[in-house]
């Protein structure tokens, strides 16, 4: 078995209001010294797995994602699979 | 009439279970116990109610961590063997997580805690959580929450709306239905909503906590009542 490190990138799905990003976005909306805009504000989730190999491990953390992690009605998902060092 | 064995899940930052179990036991004369999340039984139980509360502190999503637990996998065998199941507040949330409930409870529009009497509109009396209400009934019930901004896409409101799954909508005190009676920004002015087979629902305001004159109003013992009819 290998260890992996998982990253995954949660974010709003685009249809989904994100009032975070909202709040961020009219915060500056008067300070033009940014020129900022089109913020959306998600979350990162870090943890290590064992696994036979890169693509078992991919379909645990989706399934791990699909399941538990992530709504899928609400959130989008990227995954990154890292070798971990032992 | 038989008495209704309500079994009330209390998972750690449960807070509204005393309140739940006050009203179905002491006003309404049922019997009541707790059931703690790492329980794995239902025997004998004919009403599961999640409570409200803040279920593991409201980490991952609200709910999402509730919805793994234990007792959670057998409230889910029990609604899909026709067993009734009320959520209310973060029970709701929880119910949705376990896709017991279409949709998903947000982030208020307004990003606020919002704790205040709100108005609702009955907009279905024939299940049994309602059938105690007449249709269009207005009643006065408080909601305390951070994420009741009822999301679901429009292709699915359509299906809800198709299975009268609607039971209850933010209204104005007279009943009106608008953008200003919407406290959180929910798709419909949706408050509450039940399952396609009608025995499970779930609702962001809190009935138990208006289920007694002392308290300032009765509007949420309808509810209750309904199910003990119901069931007996």
């Amino acid at each position: 078995m290998r260890k992996f490190n998982i990253t995954i990138e949660i974010m709003p799905t685009d249809s989904v209001l994100d009032p975070q990003g909202e709040a961020i976005e009219l915060t500056l909306k008067d300070n033009s010294k940014y020129q900022a805009n089109n913020f959306r504000v998600g979350k990162r989730i870090e943890f290590v797995i064992e696994s036979k190999n890169n693509l078992s491990a991919k379909n645990t953390v989706k399934e791990l994602c699909e399941k538990f992690l992530v709504n899928e009605i609400i959130e989008k998902y990227k995954i990154k699979i890292e070798n971990a060092k032992n | 009439m038989r008495k209704i064995n309500f079994g009330i899940i209390q998972f750690p930052g449960s807070n509204c279970e005393q309140d739940c179990f006050h009203v179905l036991k002491n006003i309404l004369k049922q019997n009541c116990k707790y059931i703690w999340h790492d329980s794995t039984s239902l025997r004998n139980i004919d009403c599961v109610v999640v409570p409200g509360g803040f279920s593991y502190g409201d980490y991952l999503r609200t709910g999402a961590i509730a919805a793994q637990s234990r007792i959670s996998s057998k409230i889910k065998e029990f609604a899909k063997g026709g067993g009734v199941v009320l959520g209310i507040c973060n029970g709701f949330q929880i119910l949705t997580e376990l896709k017991l409930l279409p949709g998903v409870l947000l982030r208020n529009k307004s990003l606020n805690f919002i704790c205040k009497d709100v108005h609702l509109k009955i907009s279905n009396n024939s299940s049994i959580f309602t059938s105690e209400y007449n249709i269009n009934d207005t009643l006065k019930i408080p909601i305390a929450h951070a994420e009741g901004n009822f999301f679901i896409k429009n292709s699915k409101i359509k299906d809800m709306k198709k299975n009268n799954q609607i039971m209850f909508q933010y209204t104005n005190h007279d009943g009106s239905l608008n953008d200003e009676s919407n406290p959180n920004g929910s798709v419909m002015n949706i408050a509450g909503i039940c399952n396609q087979e009608g025995n499970v629902m779930g609702m962001m305001p809190h009935p138990e906590r208006v289920s007694e004159a002392l308290l300032g109003g009765q509007d949420g013992k309808g509810i209750f009542k309904s199910i003990i009819k119901n069931l007996s």
